[in-house]
């Protein structure tokens, strides 16, 4: 089986509930976001490009995209990110990982890979989220997990029942009748940097 | 030894690998006690060697000792032996790679350290698989041996490792929260590795608690941002570790947003307040002492006393807003039960209050009642967003919107700026701030003037066909010929078209005119629609594309669109924060009803719908026949009444300040006058709440309040049909104390501890409050309530509930084109000379001070408008870390022709001022902002800001019959400093 996720732009407005549910599920330390949603259209977030009134943005969140073809893993001299066979999950050991990011040069997604400069900081007191996700570590790369914890526990990732604007779908892309293949079933979709040949398991649909 | 194996056909043959001698041997012992074979392996390559020679049913692995990759050891054990059963060992420091080891093919997972709990079942559940149901039982038999075996072991363990003889880094035992992974992990995965964990995951519906530690409580988001949502509150330890879409009986419903899915950090805010302060040092110093609620209780009784005593029950002044919906703890409880105890001044909340007062003179409905579920816009054939941002403001409803264009519905979007909404829309159409309603009534000349008009609705279901006397402007009845008729036999006056005679409505002429001027007994009057067609003729198309720059062809094609409905129009507060918003509202609500395009499916209003439940506000808020004064001190008049210490010019003492469910300094207009008026002439300021807002850093008492998952409470909501609990999920934190407790510590101080009962927490005023024979009849009770969580107020699954189906809520049922005899919201004294009469009918004023024709704009020519955030309802959620990442410092949003013109880029400091105040922060070039216009998004403190703060720009100035902040007639000017 092959886990992928698809997500309807025509849907998402942007607004990172996604990104939110993410951070708290996983107990992501302070600057350290698994998901992050980039506008399309103007210089900063949630500007839009064209000239007044007719202007345009769109939205795309970005996670780790759980490639196919993964170049991060490629590039690792320890072997800390691996893709799992039984379900494609691209995986990133934090015990074996060295710190040395040759992970993040070699991801074409630039920002999907986030690494603990310091010693993980939170803002609060209480560790957010699920109680069986790893511990985060200093001076390690860390990444979307597709929640694997919660998979382990049939449930879906965080981020995809919070969506407010129901633009997100998850499961095996190898099972017609699963949800992400339910719901790219007859729509048009592209995979982002195709050309990079990473053959990404994240369905942006249009 | 006796080998039971053999007799009883079972060949169990084990191999334990694991280096430490102590585990090792008491594994072994243990099986043998189970009369099982057990083979201890050197090391990984003694195992392999062993496997090789002979099938072996389990092999128990102390699988991170070696050095060899898990996923080889494993690849290779199956290789060799792939029937074998591999239950592998690991420690707490690696016991999140069990998922791994599972899919790597284990059978079962064990934590060294949890032995004692966890071996024994994994042991039980790996044998029960290979059907070894004689090894199995003997397993049970001897278990409780086994377990003290165990015990005795971890306690030599940690004897050793005190004496330093072990290497590896085994912990004290622990309650481990994975010990449930670990019992998953042994169960039905272990059967089979890829099968059950596999199946087809759940789709929607119910959130799951992920462990069996994890509690799922019903909660509410209580912010009152319009959406009311349903949440689950995931507590595990006693601590609420995040928040989930818990379901409403209507799918379409659920869904949090990001600010309801951050609550955990606002919960436990390193800002959140711990205890009662006082202020030391001046106000705003931002100098407290910790003081105990018994200190701070009695200042603050006896100060309320002792002011009310010398001044006048009304010189106390409770000012509540709406930042806390529930129903005990928030905006529309228990404090009422107090304010009306004491007699004392509460308030007049005026912001938000126009659109719904000018849909009054229409539809009736007391300003709350004008709206369709939210459900009801999949009906509707088109949906104009005017005067309203729901992408960012209310992102259920938009949810429902997106399904409706799917469905088909046309989404325009009327607005000053290229909001989120504009750019989801299938058309936008910009316009001048200020200028709908200009737009509005050309729509309404056109619609008659073009004979658009729904005439069968306009005859049945509006006043249309009533005459008005052109002496006076009333409404001719019966009992102007016969003052002496008891009102229940008095009617209105209608012209029967078929007999070209007065009739009388309650007669039920045939066909009634809607259009001409007659005389009755010598009185002449004219139809409220001919009154209304008069009236609107200088609403031109020209003048109005001529206001709101929106070419006239672009108004035509409006609307066309709008009368070929069903058309709804989507609206909130965008057109309310200017002075002459609620005539807009009249004459949409007057539009809607000319057209056909309300009180019928997929028409009307939507974007704030507010249901109509008949609690028992009596039980709670009456006591001893007193009533708090709602309506003497307006919001808008409260700075000069302080300062004037007199309302409408007569002498009225204001001394002492409650505030909650507020940040009033913050969010009311003209927040300068707070430093020069407010705050020198109070003598006493209690402000209640969960984080240090602009309100209550310059009070001289701050009580902490409990949050919303620490408190039990009801909610009815807003934009969905349901009543709800919020359950109690954690004890207050700190020292907070739920509002209930603190208004009753202060009543019983008061010496009012007769409506107090010690005995009365939440759940008993819940039940006070559900005490009701209507809510009985509807099938609402506690005992349902709190069984069910949820219960459907208004409106049914098959039906979503329209606004206006059979009547509307006024006194003959009909929607009134003309408002006979209009009355301000609230009469404060103000001066109204002039104004009845023109406010029967809606008519052109321009905004109070944000119009090019104001002399000012020479000075300040950019209208100041305060978008509603994403991250923030209002000031609510201004602190909460996750949020600041992602929105991190206030922005002036200024449209790219204004920003050349005055040489401002992108991050560049610059200073938003005019003659009011200023704020300095940062600058942000955005071609959504039209020229003209400058935004900045709202709900910052003041001590974010680099300078000032936004709320200094703003005016207090009020239209006299809306009484209603209108924050956004205002101008300004922007310069990069």
């Amino acid at each position: 089986m092959r886990y992928a996720m698809a997500i309807d732009l025509d849907r998402c407005t942007g607004c990172h509930a996604c990104s939110v549910a993410c951070k708290v599920e996983n107990n992501l330390p302070n600057g350290i976001w698994w998901n992050r949603v980039m506008t399309v259209g103007g210089e900063s977030m949630d500007t839009p490009e064209g000239k007044f009134p007719n202007l345009r943005m769109e939205f795309l969140p970005i996670n780790c995209q759980h490639c196919e073809n993964p170049a991060c893993v490629k590039a690792c001299p320890v072997g800390a990110t691996y893709k799992r066979k039984e379900d494609g999950i691209v995986i990133q050991n934090y015990d074996k990982c060295i710190g040395c990011r040759y992970c993040m040069v070699a991801c074409p997604y630039s920002g999907v890979r986030q690494f603990n400069w310091k010693e993980p900081e939170y803002a609060i007191e209480v560790a957010m989220g699920d109680a069986a996700v790893e511990p985060h570590q200093y001076n390690v790369v860390e990444k979307c997990t597709f929640c694997s914890h919660r998979l382990a526990q049939d449930l879906k990732p965080a981020c995809i029942d919070t969506c407010p604007n129901r633009a997100r779908f998850f499961g095996d892309i190898d099972d017609p009748n699963s949800d992400v293949s339910k719901a790219i079933k007859g729509r048009s979709y592209f995979h982002l940097l195709e050309e990079k040949g990473t053959k990404p398991s994240i369905y942006y649909l249009t | 030894m006796k080998n039971l194996n053999m007799m009883n056909g079972e060949n169990l043959k084990v191999i334990v690998a694991i280096p430490h001698q102590w585990l090792s041997q008491t594994i072994e012992r243990i099986f043998a006690s189970a009369e099982v074979n057990c083979d201890l392996a050197e090391n990984i390559e003694d195992l392999y060697r062993k496997l090789a020679q002979e099938q072996v049913d389990l092999i128990i692995v102390d699988i991170f000792s070696y050095s060899q990759f898990f996923r080889h050891t494993i690849a290779q054990i199956k290789e060799q032996s792939p029937g074998t059963s591999i239950l592998v060992l690991v420690s707490t420091n690696n016991s999140s790679y069990q998922y791994e080891l599972i899919t790597a093919g284990a059978s079962g997972v064990v934590v060294k350290e949890n032995a004692d709990e966890e071996l024994f079942p994994a042991l039980v559940q790996v044998l029960r698989d290979k059907k070894l149901n004689a090894a199995v039982a003997r397993l049970l038999e001897n278990q409780k041996q086994f377990t003290t075996l165990i015990k005795e072991e971890v306690n030599e363990l940690e004897k050793e490792k005190e004496k330093g003889t072990l290497t590896n880094g085994l912990s004290r035992r622990s309650f481990l929260k994975a010990s449930a992974i670990a019992a998953v992990a042994t169960g039905a995965i272990a059967a089979n590795p890829l099968g059950p964990g596999m199946k087809a995951l759940a789709t929607g519906g119910e959130a799951q608690a992920t462990s069996s530690e994890e509690k799922l409580v019903s909660s509410a988001c209580r912010s009152n941002c319009f959406q009311s949502c349903r949440l689950y509150a995931h507590v595990r330890d006693g601590k609420v570790v995040k928040t989930t879409p818990a379901p409403w009986p209507d799918e379409e419903y659920t869904g949090n947003c990001l600010k309801g899915l951050s609550l955990v950090q606002r919960t436990y805010s390193p800002t959140r307040i711990k205890y009662p302060l006082r202020r030391v040092g001046e106000r705003g110093e931002d100098k407290w002492e910790r003081i105990s609620w018994d200190e701070a209780i009695t200042e603050i009784a006896d100060k309320f006393k002792a002011i009310q005593e010398k001044y006048g029950p009304q010189s106390l002044v409770f000012d509540v807003a709406s930042g806390n919906y529930g129903l005990v703890h928030g905006c529309l409880g228990i404090f009422n039960r107090l304010i009306n105890s004491i007699g004392c001044t509460k308030l007049n909340v005026c912001y938000d209050q126009a659109i719904g007062y000018g849909a009054d003179r229409v539809v009736g409905g007391s300003i709350w009642l004008w709206g369709n579920e939210p459900r009801t816009m999949m009906d509707a054939k088109n949906l104009i967003v005017w005067g309203s941002n729901p992408v960012y403001s209310q992102p259920q409803n938009w949810r429902i919107a997106k399904n409706a264009q799917k469905n088909g519905t046309k989404i325009i979007t009327i607005d000053p700026i290229f909001s989120a909404t504009a750019n989801e829309s299938d058309e936008y159409i910009p316009i001048v701030p200020g200028s709908d309603l200009m737009l509005v009534l050309a729509m309404i000349r056109e619609i008659i003037n073009q004979n658009l008009i729904n005439t069968e609705f306009v005859k049945n279901r509006t006043t249309a066909p009533f005459l008005v006397r052109k002496d006076n402007g009333k409404i001719l009845r019966k009992r102007d010929f016969n003052p002496d008729l008891p009102e229940e036999e008095d009617d209105y006056y209608v012209w029967d078209k078929v007999l070209n005679a007065p009739a009388l409505l309650k007669e039920g002429p045939q066909d009634v005119e809607i259009e001409g001027t007659f005389t009755i007994q010598g009185v002449e009057v004219q139809t409220v629609f001919t009154l209304l067609k008069n009236h609107v003729q200088e609403y031109t198309l020209d003048k109005a594309s001529q206001y709101t720059k929106i070419p006239v062809e672009k108004i035509q094609e409006l609307i066309k669109t709008y009368v070929n409905g069903p058309t709804m129009i989507y609206t909130n507060y965008g057109i309310d924060h200017y002075q002459n918003g609620h005539l807009w509202a009249q004459a949409a609500f007057i539009m809607a009803s000319l057209t056909g395009n309300i009180g019928v499916k997929g028409a009307g209003f939507v974007g704030l719908f507010v249901q109509n439940i008949p609690l028992n506000y009596v039980g709670m808020y009456v006591t001893n026949g007193k009533f708090a004064d709602g309506n003497s001190l307006p919001h808008t008049e409260f700075y000069k009444a302080v300062r004037d210490q007199a309302i409408g010019g007569k002498p009225y003492p204001i001394k002492a300040m409650y505030t909650v469910c507020s940040n009033s300094m913050s969010n009311f207009a003209q927040q300068n006058s707070w430093f020069t008026d407010v705050l020198p002439n109070l003598e006493f300021i209690v402000v209640v709440d969960t984080e240090l807002t602009d309100t209550a850093r310059y009070a001289d008492i701050v009580l902490p309040a409990a949050f919303w998952f620490e408190v039990n409470d009801l909610r009815t909501a807003y934009n969905n049909p349901y009543i709800y609990m919020q359950e109690k999920a954690i004890e207050p934190l700190y020292e907070s104390k739920p509002d209930a407790e603190i208004i009753a510590l202060i009543a019983r101080k008061m010496g009012l501890g007769e409506y107090f009962p010690e005995d009365m927490d939440d759940i008993a005023w819940i039940k006070v409050l559900l005490d009701s024979d209507e809510l009985r009849q509807m099938g609402i009770t506690f005992e349902r309530l709190m069984e069910e969580k949820v219960l459907r107020g208004t409106g049914t699954k098959e039906k979503p509930f329209i606004r206006g189906e059979g009547f509307f809520y006024t006194p003959t049922g009909r929607a009134q084109l003309y408002c006979e005899n209009p009355q301000p919201r609230v009469n404060y004294g103000q001066n109204l000379t002039g104004i009845i009469e023109k406010e029967r009918l809606p008519y052109f004023k321009p905004p109070g001070e944000a119009w090019p024709e104001n002399p000012l704009y020479a000075k300040y020519p950019l209208v100041f408008i305060q978008e509603h955030a994403r991250y923030r309802t209002h000031t609510q959620w201004f602190n909460v870390p996750m949020l600041k990442e992602l929105d991190p410092e206030p922005l002036a949003k200024i449209s790219r022709q204004d920003a050349e013109a005055r040489g401002i880029k992108t991050g560049d400091i610059v200073e938003v001022f005019n003659d009011r105040g200023r704020v300095v922060l940062k600058a942000q070039v955005n071609d959504a902002i039209a020229p003209g216009v400058l935004s900045i998004p709202k709900g910052w403190q003041r001590e974010q800001f680099i300078e000032g703060c936004f709320q200094e720009l703003t005016n207090a100035e009020s239209d006299p019959m809306a009484v209603n902040f209108a924050y956004f007639d205002c101008l300004v000017d922007v310069r990069k400093i």
